[in-house]
């Protein structure tokens, strides 16, 4: 069976920082990309995915950056000027349920983890607790 | 009545007889019938849900505590509506539920108990419809697949749905949406042209096929109750498969290969019919001070100039007259290399402006465009807003939501929304008391031994 | 001449199938298939394969539909006519004299792509014909008078209008639905457009696709991400006129439905944006929550990891795995050709957790991995092995693969006919696959104005003078 060699992600010998290569970016990419880990230019080639020319010293001052990076003990190296900016949705990026008791146009939403004492039936008490006239369907 | 409605002047006339305050006034197509849905994920669930819109009563059934999967995928795990149940309170469904399970009753049922197949047998007496997409064969091994509930009961209408049909050497193949438009053909026609963005094909931003196919199958089952009320009194099964669904949107594709071996390629924000039709990037962004990341890229604008009147007109506008000249038929232009002379034209003049503006200067030369809004733009657009498509919604459980309303207007017996969705069992006491007869010590014994 | 013309459309080719059609025997061999999967497949096809469905009654038999949708290049009409003929509706498409404009459209004006007839060797183009099942074909001009005047006697025998000329347009000519509805109030009439024909952004006359999805956020959120050097895209297919087209079937038969209780015709109006957004699914709930702006993603999904195309060796392949179950059964796959790719995803504690998985990091860290394994094999060699381990995989496959594919053939999904005007044509059948009364499709495209005779002589009484008289006048 042959070897396969590894195309999309790489350890910088520099820093030890593990550069990964996002395949939309990177799949016939002839450039040079900067590693995350310091900032050095590295050329290499890919075709179809594969990386024909192994990277090296960079050529001119062009580059693109990897999509992800990390350092020898899976800390994450990403960030503007190091990483490929993610698509973000806001302003943040949490990651986690993003607690809140308000809409986007500030009125009261059930978007906050609650506990069985917080429930009237199967709804949030003070959503419930609005409706004067008792309990709706 | 209408008298006054004549004397209208058109656009009024519209609004006042789609008016979006006034939909609960009128009734409703669909009143008076009952449907289940045992369904999960998009595909199944969307189809039930159209038929609940238009007022149909939708039970959905769902698997006790944790309901179905859909609930559960948030986009970025960011946003949640709580509780998912009162049983898990700490839990919340995600807003991808809320698309496909508008107007529904929710309860709770574990097929796999043996005292579940009286129970559903006592739903399905009573319903009109009942559409899933369980893997094929599954709810027949249950005993509750066609051929049982058409004993129960001969005039109900049933629809399976899922990826690649309940026979044929793929039955068993798994299926999620995309991957029905990567094996249906449609995939493979749409994205970025080779030579940009190295020609990678791009999935539809959502899932598409489900709620497309979806239709299909709700359409399905109106077919099938229009048939038994005024024909034939019967019952009905239909079989939707969504990687055909997939493959039925492909236009000429299977035509053109069968006769001529010619396979359809992808052809990026142009059109392979019609020039000049498409959407052409701005150089600026419309908010360029804005922190918000949607808000900080250039803009797009769909234009529309094919008749030759109309393309002579753009083309003079950005400034090059010689393509008018070159290209002036129809038959010219819609060639591969016109367009690729054409469009990089347009984006040219465009490169300074942004996307209002290029919207500006299209509308004052009387040419068709659309600026591309972003999600933030298009949930605060006045037209969406005024006709009642989307809105802010008082759910009565889950407090101010934003959400899409309804699919399409009528003006007698109006679509509408009642409430978003709501928690896995919520429904339970209602659902098995008033429709089945359970008495509530029943109740709580079938959910103490988790049959419900 | 004319006999010229039929041998030549007969013996146009048809390049299909190149792999002979599975039979029942192969598909469901002992030595592949258990007994129980046998017998209830054997169930289903008895109830459901399309070799059964001409014998069966049709569901919206008693249904007249004048499909009026062929004033401009909008598919959307034609996309919901096609599903109600199907359904066996009599659907009659009242076309331009000369034709609908929808004909004359083929890929790149290419003429050596469209489809001759065998009655006037009038070409038309693939999209017309495929949506041209079972339908039957008049002419009438719309822009006269004395036309118009027909179109109302026509109204008194339909029971479905649908158009989609620009908004008002029908009822400046005195045809839309305040007018029709006098003089047939069981008339159903059902507009078609990009955003509607009323509110602040109504379409212009001659407004097409993509127009909708632009002003619904839609395209805006299609397509790579910028990082990955992306635009936003539209659908390769028109995905808005087939929404409306999907929708106009769905209210049409609501409608039926409706009148049937109470005798009563309406207007409806079935826009692409307002199908767009209708199902944009989290896009509009989580605006709502926090204001967040739904970005284009690409081939990933925001909400699961893994669930994404990525390129391999002949192609790109889909792999679908969120949950732990498949998750684990994906990584040994992997783990069989390349350990080391396993474990750096197990080694990864941000992807123990199912919940965790889809932040972007460990989304690209994830399709990284992946995709290093996946260049090294084509296609069908990823699918097998990851179907070993029962994980969703498929190859995006072109055209021609999907018209051999064996699946599809054998379960007449991919099919062709010998039409009876445009010779073999290789289509999608009906999706509608049903028991007691499946959709068909009986026969594929029409010349124009073929049925001119039948119909204004059935309907409305016109007698040869009649109709030599309005040919004359360039009527019909």
């Amino acid at each position: 069976m042959t070897e396969f060699k590894v195309s999309l992600f790489y350890d910088c010998p520099k820093c030890e920082a593990r550069n990964f290569f996002d395949p939309y970016s990177y799949w016939e990419y002839s450039g040079n990309f900067k590693c995350a880990g310091c900032d050095v230019l590295y050329y290499a080639e890919w075709e179809n995915g594969q990386r024909v020319v192994e990277p090296e010293a960079g050529r001119g001052t062009d580059f693109i950056l990897p999509g992800y990076a990390e350092t020898k003990d899976l800390k994450p190296l990403s960030g503007e000027g190091k990483t490929s900016p993610p698509p973000f949705a806001n302003v943040t990026f949490l990651g986690k349920p993003k607690n809140t008791t308000v809409s986007a146009r500030g009125k009261l939403c059930a978007c906050t983890q609650l506990t069985p004492e917080d429930l009237d039936g199967s709804a949030w008490k003070r959503i419930t607790a609005q409706r004067k006239y008792g309990k709706s369907w | 009545m209408t008298e006054h409605l004549d004397k209208l002047p058109f656009e009024e006339y519209c609004k006042t007889i789609f008016n979006k305050d006034t939909l609960a006034e009128k009734p409703e197509c669909l009143k008076g019938y009952r449907g289940l849905s045992c369904t999960q994920y998009i595909l199944g669930p969307a189809a039930a849900a159209y038929l609940g819109e238009l007022g149909a009563e939708v039970i959905k059934i769902e698997v006790p505590r944790l309901g179905e999967p859909m609930r559960h995928c948030s986009p970025y795990n960011e946003s949640w509506f709580y509780p998912v149940s009162r049983w898990n309170p700490g839990r919340g469904t995600s807003p991808a539920f809320q698309g496909a399970n508008h107007n529904e009753y929710h309860v709770t049922l574990d097929y796999r108990k043996p005292e579940a197949k009286e129970i559903f047998y006592g739903l399905v007496q009573k319903s009109d419809f009942m559409v899933w997409n369980y893997r094929p064969g599954t709810f027949d091994r249950w005993k509750i697949g066609y051929g049982n509930c058409k004993e129960v009961n001969p005039r109900i209408v049933l629809a399976w749905c899922g990826g690649f049909g309940g026979f044929g050497p793929g039955r068993n193949w798994a299926s999620y949406d995309i991957l029905g438009q990567a094996k249906g053909g449609v995939f493979s026609f749409t994205g970025h042209r080779a030579g940009a963005a190295a020609g990678f094909p791009s999935k539809h931003t959502t899932w598409i096929m489900d709620y497309s196919i979806g239709m299909l199958v709700s359409t399905a089952m109106l077919a099938g109750l229009y048939w038994r009320d005024t024909v034939s009194n019967l019952g009905n099964y239909f079989e939707c498969s969504q990687v055909q669904g997939s493959t039925r949107y492909t236009e000429y594709a299977l035509p053109l290969w069968g006769r001529t071996g010619i396979v359809r390629m992808r052809w990026g924000n142009w059109d392979t019919e019609i020039c000049v039709n498409g959407i052409v990037g701005c150089g600026l962004s419309s908010y360029p001070h804005s922190d918000h990341p949607a808000e900080k890229e250039e803009g797009y604008i769909y234009v529309g100039a094919y008749t030759d009147e109309d393309f002579a007109k753009l083309m003079n506008l950005i400034g090059r007259p010689d393509l008018a000249k070159k290209y002036a038929t129809h038959d010219d232009r819609v060639e591969a290399k016109a367009q690729e002379e054409i469009y990089p034209a347009i984006e040219e003049f465009l490169k300074d402006k942004n996307k209002e503006e290029a919207a500006r200067i299209f509308t004052g030369a009387g040419l068709v465009n659309q600026p591309l809004l972003t999600i933030r733009e298009a949930a605060n657009c006045d037209h969406f807003l005024e006709r009642g498509s989307l809105g802010w919604y008082d759910d009565p459980y889950y407090g101010d939501v934003f959400t899409q309303k309804t699919m399409y207007k009528m003006s007698e017996s109006p679509p509408r929304l009642k409430h978003v969705h709501r928690p896995v069992g919520s429904d339970n006491e209602e659902i098995y008391q008033r429709v089945c007869g359970f008495s509530a010590d029943q109740i709580r014994e079938f959910e103490t031994k988790e049959i419900i | 001449m004319s006999e010229d013309l039929k041998k030549e459309v007969q013996e146009a080719p048809l390049m299909w199938p190149l792999t002979p059609i599975p039979t029942f025997e192969e598909v469901y061999d002992p030595k592949i298939c258990t007994e129980a999967s046998r017998e209830i497949s054997t169930i289903f096809e008895g109830w459901l394969h399309p070799k059964h469905e001409m014998a069966k009654p049709e569901a919206l038999g008693q249904v007249r539909v004048l499909e009026c949708g062929h004033g401009g290049l909008q598919c959307n009409s034609m996309f919901g006519g096609a599903y109600l003929a199907e359904l066996g509706a009599n659907v009659i498409m009242v076309e331009p004299p000369g034709g609908s404009p929808l004909r004359k459209l083929t890929a790149f004006g290419r003429k050596r792509y469209m489809f001759k007839d065998n009655v006037n060797g009038d070409l038309c183009g693939g999209t017309f014909l495929h949506e041209c099942r079972n339908k039957q074909s008049i002419t009438l001009d719309l822009t006269s008078e004395e036309g118009r005047e027909i179109l109302k006697k026509l109204a008194v025998h339909a029971d479905v209008i649908i158009e989609n000329y620009a908004p008002g347009q029908f009822d400046a000519w005195g045809i839309g639905y305040r007018q029709l509805s006098k003089i047939n109030p069981r008339l159903i009439y059902v507009w078609n457009g990009q955003k509607g024909q009323w509110g602040p952004l109504t379409d212009k006359p001659g407004e097409l696709y993509p127009s909708s999805p632009c002003s619904s956020g839609w395209c805006h959120a299609t397509g790579l991400p910028k990082a990955f050097g992306g635009t936003p895209i539209r659908s390769g297919e028109r995905s808005d006129d087939i929404l409306c087209g999907n929708l106009t079937a769905h209210g049409t038969i609501a409608a039926l439905i409706y009148r049937n209780k109470t005798g009563k015709g309406q207007f409806i109006e079935v826009t692409s944006a307002e199908a767009h957004a209708r199902i944009h699914d989290y896009a509009w709930g989580w605006y709502g929550m926090d204001g967040s702006s739904k970005p284009r993603y690409g081939n990933w999904d925001l909400a699961i990891n893994i669930y994404s195309v990525n390129p391999c060796k002949d192609g790109y392949m889909m792999v679908g795995g969120g949950h732990d179950r498949l998750w684990y059964r994906i990584w040994k796959t992997v783990g069989k050709d390349r350990p080391e790719l396993e474990d750096m995803i197990l080694d990864e504690p941000t992807l123990r957790v199912v919940i965790d998985r889809v932040g972007h990091d460990q989304q690209v860290k994830t399709c990284v991995c992946l995709t290093d394994w996946m260049k090294d094999w084509t296609r069908e060699e990823c699918r097998a092995k990851l179907l070993e381990e029962e994980v969703a995989a498929g190859g995006v496959s072109f055209i021609d693969e999907v018209a051999e594919e064996p699946h599809y053939k054998y379960r007449g999904m991919v099919r062709a006919i010998e039409t009876a005007h445009y010779g073999k044509v290789l289509f999608c059948g009906s999706v509608f696959y049903g028991h007691r009364t499946p959709g068909r499709v009986k026969d594929l495209g029409r010349p124009v104005g073929y049925d001119n005779s039948d119909v204004y002589r059935k309907l409305l009484g016109f007698d040869t003078d009649k109709l030599n008289e309005l040919f004359a006048k360039g009527l019909i």
